[in-house]
């Protein structure tokens, strides 16, 4: 895919401006027809410290959207696009500025064939100002492969019109289940998120970040809670949480995840302040998770 | 937190504190038996470490520990995969811990009756002599263990289990079930003749609260307690 965005103009203020988005699309979704979007855009700061894309012009737009209903995707720049009303565009949460600078670099560098992003700019684009949940226009189902150990995992669009299939090896599988709750819970920063991910989980992200699979989102503020609790989260792995603390006893993270439960989630939406490890039998407690939590978070 | 080293390093004892460093770890917080440290940001869960006795390989002693954690007015015992080995048992692990800590409201006891098969290095004699083959505890040692400790909650733990279907398919409920003789229904049938401590089986993501004002999850098990079968209701 090639693609592109050329600023129409200079910025109407410290928060805001107007340019162009175009996109020559090979996105096997698009109809053979719907090669190119052009369109005006104007782009703001929201409340959250996002960025969000208006529409202030439709030149086009009603091609892209008979296929990609409310889906846009600008895969050259990682960026993704999806409307949360009728012409509000939403783009990850980055600042203007730094979103921009990478724009502007990009459509230098378009000029001379290059499109792709370089390791900085990726960063200045997926460092962290929000969360990721999964699209809400999307649901998954697996299917076994009869022939291998391969899974396809198969993203549906709920209005049903339209899906995806990509085949996951075991390890693939195992990964994006690992991922699949701490997206579904939305309480864990892209910051974070990065910490705690291994290269390959991030990339893993990356991809499905990229595919329009899960979105960015503003992060949901974890629930205040009162009660204490202990959650047994398989063979001898024990979360006990007071209100104001979170301990667990021998982290049990088989590298084999189970399809049917995951307990990333309950470690990973909030941060632990200690880990017991009763006995080094590194079948039961494996270190890769949970890593230290970040200095911010050390309180205990 | 680990247990404190105390006797020599070894390949069946190794340097915890040492290897976390190396995985770089920084906060390293190390305890001996009955030893205790307060931890959170609140400072509100009080761990305790306990001697641990059990899957030994028969050649020295294991700085290893099971541990007795407090928070919100409850403590619960947790025996970790413990039995015992040449060194001791466990059951002088829970009668001492009744001793200081009083009746414990949750004892998470080890059922899984594990066993190595002859061909395992582990299977020496001189280990053989004392420990017999069984490596961690099973429904025979958790039956007693709820004796001694007088335990409110008795909940069968360290089965192998790792999600909820592993519960409802014990008896082949993973790979490691060929060295496992331990299964909940063999335990359920046991405890109903133990005179303390009503057995509450868990599965993998089931919870435990007390002591929250909010609307009330899960179904009251007695005395504040309410079980929430988190992933299978």
């Amino acid at each position: 895919m090639l693609c592109g965005v050329v600023p129409a103009g200079e910025r109407a203020g410290a928060g805001s401006s107007d340019f162009d988005v175009f996109a020559v699309y090979d996105d096997p979704r698009l109809g053979p027809d719907e090669v190119r979007l052009q369109t005006t855009v104007r782009w703001m700061v929201d409340h959250t410290g996002g960025v969000s894309l208006l529409t202030t012009a439709q030149r086009g737009w009603d091609a892209l959207t008979t296929s990609c209903d409310t889906q846009v995707q600008f895969e050259g720049y990682r960026l993704n696009l999806f409307h949360t009303s009728a012409t509000c565009y939403y783009v990850m949460g980055r600042k203007a500025e730094e979103v921009l600078d990478v724009i502007r670099g990009l459509d230098q560098r378009r000029g001379a064939g290059e499109l792709e992003l370089t390791a900085e700019e990726r960063g200045t684009l997926m460092q962290d100002g929000e969360g990721l949940i999964l699209h809400p226009a999307y649901y998954f189902q697996e299917t076994p492969s009869f022939f291998d150990d391969d899974t396809t995992l198969v993203w549906k669009r709920r209005d049903g019109e339209s899906h995806y299939e990509t085949a996951l090896d075991r390890e693939g599988l195992a990964l994006f289940h690992r991922l699949l709750p701490a997206l579904a819970s939305n309480t864990v920063s892209l910051s974070t998120l990065r910490e705690r991910l291994d290269d390959e989980e991030w990339e893993f992200l990356q991809r499905m970040l990229h595919h329009g699979y899960v979105v960015p989102a503003p992060l949901r503020a974890p629930a205040v809670r009162r009660d204490h609790r202990l959650t047994l989260i398989g063979h001898s792995g024990i979360v006990f949480e007071s209100p104001s603390s979170r301990v667990m006893l021998d982290p049990l993270f088989l590298v084999r995840a189970r399809r049917d439960y995951n307990p990333i989630p309950a470690v990973l939406s909030e941060p632990l302040d200690a880990v017991i490890i009763s006995h080094p039998h590194w079948g039961s407690p494996q270190l890769r998770l949970p890593r230290p939590p970040p200095p911010r978070d050390r309180g205990g | 937190m680990i247990p404190r080293l105390v006797h020599r390093p070894s390949i069946s004892n190794l340097d915890m504190a040492r290897m976390l460093r190396d995985f770089g770890f920084t906060r390293i917080v190390e305890l001996e038996p009955w030893q205790t440290a307060r931890v959170g940001r609140g400072r509100d869960v009080e761990v305790t470490a306990l001697p641990y006795y059990g899957e030994s390989v028969g050649l020295a002693p294991r700085d290893w520990m099971t541990v007795h954690v407090a928070l919100g007015g409850r403590q619960a015992v947790c025996l970790v995969d413990a039995a015992r080995d040449p060194y001791g048992d466990a059951d002088q692990v829970v009668q001492e811990a009744r001793r200081r800590f009083g009746r414990p409201d949750f004892l998470f006891a080890p059922a899984s009756e594990f066993h190595y098969p002859l061909v395992h290095f582990n299977r020496i004699p001189f280990y053989l002599d004392r420990c017999f083959e069984v490596f961690t505890g099973g429904p025979t040692d958790v039956v007693r263990w709820a004796t001694f400790s007088g335990a409110r909650l008795v909940i069968p733990y360290a089965l192998f289990h790792l999600t909820p279907r592993d519960l409802e398919n014990d008896d082949n409920a993973c790979d490691a079930d060929v060295f496992r003789r331990g299964r909940v229904s063999t335990l359920a049938q046991r405890m109903r003749s133990a005179p303390d401590g009503p057995l509450c089986v868990m599965a993998p993501g089931d919870r435990l609260t007390w002591g929250g004002d909010e609307r009330p999850l899960g179904r009251d098990i007695g005395d504040g307690v309410r079980l929430v079968q988190v992933l299978r209701a």
